[in-house]
């Protein structure tokens, strides 16, 4: 996992805040990876941000970007899929 | 002591507690700032704000930002947000502001923290994030395509 990508990938977009979660697990992940079309289309329109997700398996490690025009939504719009992930 | 740097730094001593919250006229790698949050396994999240100059303000277009900060005073105030931030959320925390020219696309600041849950790493990210904004002294220089430049008090 590559969070230079991750954050580039979002920030293409061109917003100027972007936020970025790393989370570690305890328990082994579920696979397949959950799809986060619907969260990520729900984040931008309510948050006009762009998200991006991507996971570590073998070390438990899901991160999760967010790009937006303001620093507001970008944390809103990370704690969005920050929400969305864990309850996989 | 007064050390130059490339943007015009103002006079203070420089280099408080570099290994936690500082400024740099250098490219600002934000993945540095979250690296320097690592190393507790009990932190399970990890939080990461990136600040990047937009190329438009309103309705005019950037070329660039022009960063000077009183380097003495806004290091101590960032190293103290840092702390206020560890205390208040029981994270570890770690920031960095760029200074002088800071092209459109580029980082101009950076906050990370590590805590025990994802709620709490973001929070505390936000409210350090928040907490720069309003307390380091370190002002903007917008310099716009159409020739035009004004001042912006808080990064």
């Amino acid at each position: 996992m590559n969070l230079q990508d991750l954050i580039t990938e979002v920030a293409a977009a061109g917003h100027g805040a972007t936020a970025l979660l790393v989370h570690r697990r305890t328990e082994t992940p579920q696979a397949p990876h959950p799809d986060t079309t619907g969260p990520a289309a729900e984040a931008l329109e309510r948050f006009g941000a762009r998200v991006a997700v991507a996971w570590n398996d073998d070390d438990r490690v899901f991160a999760a970007a967010a790009a937006a025009a303001h620093r507001a939504e970008a944390f809103a719009a990370c704690r969005w899929m920050a929400e969305a992930l864990a309850a996989t | 002591m007064l050390r130059e740097r490339r943007g015009r730094v103002y006079a203070g001593p420089i280099g408080i507690a570099p290994d936690t919250a500082w400024l740099t006229p250098d490219p600002l790698d934000p993945l540095e700032v979250l690296a320097r949050v690592g190393g507790r396994p009990e932190l399970q999240a990890q939080s990461l704000f990136v600040g990047t100059v937009r190329a438009d303000a309103d309705v005019r277009e950037v070329l660039v930002l022009d960063y000077e900060a009183y380097a003495g005073m806004a290091e101590r105030e960032m190293e103290a947000i840092c702390d206020e931030a560890a205390e208040r959320f029981g994270a570890v925390c770690a920031m960095a502001h760029r200074t002088g020219p800071v092209a459109v696309g580029e980082p101009s600041v950076a906050a990370a923290v590590a805590a025990r849950t994802d709620v709490v790493a973001l929070d505390a990210c936000e409210w350090m994030v928040d907490s720069l904004k309003v307390r380091v002294p370190v002002w903007k220089l917008q310099r716009f395509a159409d020739g035009g430049i004004e001042w912006w008090e808080g990064a």
